[in-house]
């Protein structure tokens, strides 16, 4: 505690430093703040990450926030101010600055006609001038040109093609970055966190495209406003809805529909959006004659809904919802539903034109609810996490140099692990697992200052807490997961707290107007964890929180890349190079039992990991071909006590080589073609290394966890879009695409058995999910 | 989980679940060569001691073999094998044929503690377990309903799946593990049917055994006899049996050997149980 407290005095004296010598050393001529939003002429939707800059001022710039707000403060003068927008016309706006200024920009989507000459300027180089490294935003248009499994355009499935993020398996929405396992990425919808981001055990994620306006990852150093995971933030953020005329849009696929109407609740003032998804492959499991299948029920839906209001010059509310829900049964025997919902209300507030302020109450809820009907057994299952979460964000544009940023969150969590309930009364007895509650808070402050032209720097620190309250017992256990102690606790007593302070810097020095390195070093504190004992991940995985017995999981992130543009910002390139340390790491005990135990925190092994690698990443950004190739070389290792004698071994995420390319051509106004390829190492997983025979039984002998290798993946993609007929009042657009095209038999899983042919003898089984599937959708847009 | 029919259902679904994938986006599977790491040979222990009236009680000594080798499994000769009980007494066991040792004067009593230890190739093994005592099958029903939930992909066809569902009284009060064995004409199935009274204690427990079974005719003999086991053996079954079953598709994140009360990096297990049978003439 002692140590955090100095700590904290010696940042804040960090901060104050560089301000004041920035008071001191300003110039003496009056200084005015020219302020507004960024916002898209078609749609009205706030165009995030737009950069204002000033032609007159080299070097002096600011980007639009994650509201389209953007804030500068220049000595009284003369400027012409240049907002620009990948993909969209730049604008320039002349002014004599001598007050406070409100300007808005609105910029229209660069047209789409082939032969226009490309404007220079047009295209961001913040891949080299930004402060911030190992970032990616993806743009939406991008995401629905990309080839997919069914057809269903999908953001996580996008990221996955970058650089130092893989997927957990075929066709699934659970990814790695940077050697992080699925659960250490914060993946937020509107703010809200979002605890299973995939549908149909992972076919899909829950974020549907038409409801998304920007994704950005954060796989390096995280900004300080964020925490709580140890590897990566995905901020997705929903559409506002067009505040400028009604649309109703959708699609029609082989597997699933998706309707869209959003429109302006008062023309330029406020709009919203209402987005709705639902797959029908249940309908085809009923043509089957099999009793079996066609009793069978196998979909989802999801509903995303938005609504935004400005008040008045300083205030705007938006309002966020998503709902979604993935059914599976079969008759009335069995079945489990489980879905997300969030919700969260904000309030933008503009203390002055320096000062903008967002206020988020958050809501989110993850559950899963299972039903026995058979064999005898009559009995529910319930397992669910609940989040309520205050946040508090400040952003403070001092002047062209100096920008802060500061706040709190505080999110409480109740955790109910599992209850039981049975619905007759000989056959199972009811139980409930005592249900968790904690309370999670952060205090953050962070200082951007761009000192000369080529050096800017980001420093922050995160100071978070996490405290576990009762009621109930709570266990100690020992090395060898015994208990030890026990403690009785009651409501709202508290049972543990833990406090970590959480520094973070960036620092950028531009080497050339064309290339530049940069650094980072952050650290990160996580205090969920999610218990899983498969490997591509259940629905039915668990979330606990940090303990008296599990301690708050640690990373320490030391990142430093080269950035390079060429052509006129055409061509984006870089390599960057990681290394992560981990402390308070968890793995399971052989046969860990995790669902439905009282005593779970018995079931965990803890030890440390690290992870580094080296990122390479070459993008074309602009043209009638665009696209990336990304590589990746990494290893990421654990060193958990209890397993493999304690030495270093493979995390079942370590994939040592992967490759992604990414090509989208316009063939013609008309047609639109766009690949895939990926290729990487297979997954760290443990095979056996001999066999014996218990009563009739051949069993595995296994010898060293993770030892084995997946075979390598290798998967090419292509999709076609046919822009249909466009008028005023509607567009149509057909897309054909087809997911490993290659038909190559990519290992899904590999099983052992005895040859059916040969009783004396055992093989190996691989089993693969896709080849060839190739998918139609119909798009449809009425204005 | 702790019963079997928590842990059986959630495998169940992800198997339905898996099965559905499988059949709507036409998956496939092959064979494949792998390259395993070979071990050196590792001693297999099978062992039980029972409350039955009179030996022999058998131990049986096997190895490990590599993967890709056939399944021969070569036999310990040789060894020294005793049985000790916690009152005194004392057994050496002898070799007979196929890697067994058997015990002539030993009788296995409920409440007692044996103690196996086995000498071999210079190492030492031993394995402590308690006999519980006995318990009794109250009912043993044979059912054909043709339930979707238990037989995956066979749900439109014609032939009979037979189950036999056995009911026991479970004494309240204390906590019990039990593993059902199951005979065909007199012929030993090797499926692990286990289940403890953790959800249930005091309660009738059923246990639906050979779930779906395609190969029973009307007249054959079914026997099942109900163990009265211990933890560790009713822990040792629980990871066996998941052992199995992540080899036979379900995707577990940490395969490893099952949970053994055997010493010394030994596998296999060693089992004092009571046992208590039922018969059942199939309609």
């Amino acid at each position: 505690m002692k140590k955090s407290f100095h700590f904290i005095v010696f940042f804040l004296t960090c901060f104050l430093f560089p301000l004041m010598a920035q008071t001191n050393s300003g110039s003496p001529a009056n200084r005015y703040t020219i302020s507004g939003y960024v916002k898209d002429a078609k749609t009205g939707e706030e165009l995030i990450g737009a950069t204002i800059s000033i032609k007159e001022l080299t070097a002096t710039g600011v980007s639009a926030n994650s509201y389209g707000f953007y804030s500068i403060t220049l000595p009284e003068g003369t400027y012409t101010i240049l907002a620009q927008f990948l993909g969209y016309e730049a604008k320039t706006t002349s002014l004599v600055l001598k007050q406070n200024t409100k300007l808005d920009f609105i910029l229209t989507e660069h047209s789409r006609d082939l032969n226009e000459v490309v404007i220079t300027g047009e295209k961001s180089d913040v891949n080299v001038t930004g402060t911030q490294m190992g970032v990616e935003k993806l743009n939406i248009q991008q995401i629905k040109a990309i080839p997919v499994l069914f057809g269903e355009q999908d953001v996580i499935k996008t990221i996955q093609l970058l650089p130092g993020v893989t997927n957990v398996g075929e066709g699934s929405t659970g990814f790695y970055v940077r050697g992080g396992a699925a659960d250490q990425n914060l993946i937020l919808l509107d703010e809200a966190t979002v605890y299973n981001a995939s549908h149909l055990l992972g076919f899909f994620s829950v974020f549907n495209s038409d409801a998304i306006k920007d994704v950005a990852l954060y796989k390096g150093n995280q900004p300080a406003e964020f925490g709580g995971r140890l590897s990566s933030v995905l901020d997705v953020k929903m559409k506002d809805g067009n505040d400028q005329q009604y649309i109703l849009s959708g699609g029609i696929g082989l597997i699933s529909s998706r309707l869209n109407f959003e429109g302006p609740i008062k023309k330029g003032k406020g709009s919203f959006l209402i987005s709705a998804r639902r797959t029908y492959a249940d309908a085809f499991l009923k043509l089957s004659r099999d009793t079996t299948i066609n009793r069978a029920r196998l979909y989802f839906y999801d509903v995303n809904i938005k609504a935004n209001y400005t008040l008045n010059d300083k205030n705007k509310v938006y309002l966020s919802g998503y709902f979604g829900k993935d059914v599976l049964g079969f008759g009335d025997e069995f079945g489990i539903n489980w879905g997300n919902a969030t919700g969260t209300v904000r309030l933008n507030h503009l203390f002055s034109d320096k000062l903008f302020s967002n206020t988020s109450l958050i809501f989110s809820n993850y559950d899963y609810d299972i039903n026995i009907n058979a064999g005898g057994n009559n009995f529910d299952i319930i397992s669910r996490i609940q989040d309520y979460a205050l946040k508090e964000d400040f952003q403070y544009f001092i002047n062209a140099k100096n920008k802060l940023k500061f706040g709190f969150n505080s999110t409480y969590h109740k955790m109910i692990p599992g209850a039981i309930t049975s619905t007759t009364d000989v056959s199972i007895s009811d139980r409930d697992l005592p249900n968790k509650y904690a309370l999670e808070n952060a205090l953050y402050i962070s200082h951007e200052v761009t000192p000369s032209e080529k050096f800017s720097f980001e420093y922050g620190l995160r100071l978070s807490s996490f405290s576990l309250f009762g009621p109930g017992t709570f266990y100690t256990y020992n090395a060898a997961d015994i208990i030890t102690d026990s403690a009785n606790y009651g409501s709202n007593q508290l049972v543990k707290t833990y406090i970590n302070p959480e520094p973070r810097v960036d620092a950028k020095y531009i080497l050339t107007p064309t290339s530049s390195i940069k650094a980072s070093y952050g650290r990160n504190a996580q205090y969920l964890h999610l218990l899983s004992n498969s490997t591509s991940g259940n629905p039915t995985d668990l979330w606990i929180p940090t303990s008296n017995n599990v301690k708050p999981g640690l990373c320490d992130q030391y990142s430093i890349g080269y950035f390079r543009n060429f052509k006129d910002n055409v061509f984006e390139f870089s390599v960057e190079t990681y290394y992560k340390s981990l402390l308070n790491q968890i793995d399971y005990v052989n046969y860990a039992q995790l669902n439905l135990n009282a005593n779970v925190e018995s079931q965990l092994l803890y030890g440390i990991g690290r992870a580094y690698g080296i990122e390479f990443c070459l993008k074309k950004k602009a043209g009638r071909f665009t696209g990336w190739i990304g590589y990746t070389l990494s290893h990421t290792e654990l060193q958990i006590n209890g397993i493999n004698n304690g030495n270093w071994y493979a995390a079942t995420q370590d994939r040592p080589n992967d490759l992604s390319l990414v090509g989208i051509y316009e063939l013609s106004k008309k047609w639109t073609v766009s690949s895939t390829f990926v290729y990487y190492t297979g997954n760290a997983v443990t095979f056996p290394s001999g066999k014996y025979d218990i009563n009739g039984n051949i069993v595995e002998y296994y010898t060293e966890r993770n030892a084995g290798r997946m075979p390598d993946y290798i998967r090419l993609d292509i999709g076609f879009t046919m822009q249909g007929k466009k008028t005023a009042k509607y567009e149509t657009s057909w897309n054909f695409s087809c997911y490993n095209v290659l038909g190559r038999e990519n290992a899904y899983t590999i099983t052992f058995q005895t040859d059916p042919n040969d009783i004396n003898k055992t093989q190996a089984v691989q089993t693969s999910l896709f080849r060839w599937v190739p998918s139609v959708t119909w798009n449809f847009k009425f204005m | 989980m702790k019963t079997d029919y928590t842990k059986n259902t959630i495998y169940w679904l992800f198997a339905v679940h898996c099965s559905l994938l499988l059949i709507l986006f036409s998956s496939c599977q092959k064979v494949i060569n792998l390259n395993l790491n070979s071990t050196a040979p590792v001693l297999v222990v099978v062992g039980t001691v029972t409350d039955q009236p009179g030996p022999p009680y058998t131990i049986n000594l096997t190895q490990t073999v590599n993967f890709d080798q056939d399944n021969t499994f070569p036999v310990v000769t040789g060894a020294l094998v005793t049985i000790a009980d916690n009152v005194g007494n004392l057994e050496v066991l002898k070799y007979t044929s196929n890697g067994n040792y058997v015990s002539s004067i030993l009788q296995g009593t409920p409440g007692r503690t044996y103690t196996l230890s086995v000498t071999s190739n210079g190492k030492n093994y031993s394995a402590v377990s308690t006999m519980p005592p006995p318990v009794t099958i109250d009912t043993l029903v044979v059912d054909t309903t043709n339930s979707g939930f238990f037989t995956i992909g066979g749900g439109g066809s014609k032939t009979k799946h037979y189950s036999v569902i056995a009911s026991v009284k479970d004494p309240a009060g204390i906590a019990n593990y039990y593993r059902f064995v199951e005979q065909v004409n007199g012929i030993t199935k090797s499926n692990i049917y286990i289940v403890s009274d953790a959800f249930q204690d005091g309660q009738t427990i059923t246990r639906r055994i050979a779930a779906g079974d395609t190969t029973i005719h009307t007249g054959d003999t079914i026997t099942v006899s109900l163990q009265s086991v211990d933890k560790n053996v009713y822990e040792y079954f629980r990871t066996l049996n998941e052992t199995l079953e992540q080899a036979s598709g379900i995707q577990v994140a940490s395969p490893a050997n099952p949970e053994t009360n055997l010493s010394n990096s030994a596998l296999g297990y060693f089992n004092a149980c009571a046992v208590r049978s039922k018969r059942v003439i199939v309609p």
